[in-house]
């Protein structure tokens, strides 16, 4: 039967189904969903025959496959497969690491979300004092972040479902509004201190 | 197609996806999230609650519900305004709050737990929970069949036994 831990007083339920469910003993209601999860095989590695192949890593154990970094033989033990191709933990472990590193990427970057920020900045109280007079620096460094995005999204479907048309369309017309604004407001206040100095020359 | 949901609380936003063959979860951060994947082949058994968020019930009330109140009581015109605005904002939170309540989604994979909770749309919240167990039926189905749901945990139909046959007619057929 299968068993999933009670949240309200941790006591192991058995439940023989998935939807609603109630706890005997403490009265929590919810819904349990119970599966059959793929069991782990652990394969150990052959140990080689006289004739066989072995491991460049491991000379007694069978070679099952090849490194596809070094094209070296590897045993069950060495291989590790990536983006289906086959390398060796080795190989991962030095000359691959930014492949396995890229494999098993732990974090998301999002320019998009440095460009909100860009574009919020000038609304803080305080922070707009030096982010509108350096907006000649982050306005281009918005546009090249908002490329940056465009290449992620063609490349990535994980980023690509997060930064959807709406955004793609949204950010450079704000981007750009700003930097005319920012123009315009450049334009006049040059403008009227030439006219300040031409005033008292 | 955007994120499947999103959880705001106030110190980490998160936003779950729903993919082919695994569930993501990301922690935004200012300039990267941090991505956590939770591949259907071995998730255990997926546990679903809801709870009513007191927290921000109560803070509802402390933050708009009691100064609308008190502003009510001052008898000013303005005051009465902002005070039947704030209240108007806080009995519109406090609704919703109790209608979406808090949903905890406890995921047991490969003997770990891990937990989400937030305050979801019921409607979207419903989709996505059919979109997720759908999922991981569909990615453990070549391992092991489903479970069935509790409402067809019948006993099986007992055979149907043939209708008795004439006696007569077997013991005896050419008296037919």
């Amino acid at each position: 039967m299968p068993q999933f831990v009670c949240p309200g007083c941790y006591r192991v339920l058995e439940f023989a189904g998935q939807g609603a469910t109630r706890c005997p003993s403490c009265g929590w209601n919810g819904e349990a969903y119970l599966f059959n999860p793929a069991a782990t095989v652990v394969q150990s590695a052959e140990l080689a025959l006289p004739d066989d192949a072995t491991c460049i890593h491991h000379p007694r154990k069978k070679a099952t496959a090849v490194c596809a970094g070094t094209g070296d033989y590897i045993c069950s033990l060495c291989a590790v497969e990536l983006d289906g191709q086959t390398f060796s933990t080795e190989y991962l472990n030095a000359a691959g690491k930014m492949k396995a590193g890229k494999a098993f990427q732990r974090e998301l970057p999002r320019p998009d979300s440095q460009i909100t920020l860009y574009l919020l900045l000038p609304f803080i109280p305080y922070v707009d004092f030096v982010a509108v007079p350096f907006a000649f620096l982050w306005l281009p460094h918005g546009f090249f972040l908002y490329a940056k995005c465009l290449r992620m999204r063609r490349e990535d479907p994980l980023f690509s479902r997060l930064f959807g048309t709406g955004r793609a369309i949204i950010l450079p017309i704000l981007l750009s509004i700003y930097s005319l604004a920012w123009l315009v407001g450049a334009g006049f206040g040059i403008w009227g201190l030439a006219q300040y100095f031409k005033l008292f020359k | 197609m955007s994120v499947d949901l999103r959880s705001n609380t106030l110190f980490s936003r998160a936003s779950l996806l729903l993919m082919d063959d695994c569930l993501i979860k990301l922690e935004h951060g200012r300039t990267k999230d941090r991505v956590r994947r939770y591949s259907f082949d071995r998730i255990e058994s997926v546990v679903i609650y809801r709870q009513i968020p007191w927290v921000r019930l109560i803070i509802c009330a402390v933050v708009l519900l009691l100064p609308g109140f008190l502003l009510l009581l001052a008898g000013e015109t303005s005051e009465t305004v902002t005070g039947i605005v704030l209240m108007a904002c806080a009995v519109f939170l406090i609704v919703w709050y109790l209608y979406c309540r808090k949903t905890t989604i406890r995921v047991v994979r490969a003997g770990q737990q891990y937990e989400v909770a937030g305050i979801f749309r019921p409607g979207r919240f419903r989709r996505f929970r059919d979109r997720l167990i759908g999922g991981i039926n569909a990615v453990q189905l070549p391992f092991a069949p489903p479970i069935p749901p509790v409402a067809t945990l019948e006993p099986p139909p007992l055979p149907v036994e043939p209708p008795p046959m004439p006696v007569e007619s077997i013991a005896n057929p050419t008296q037919a």
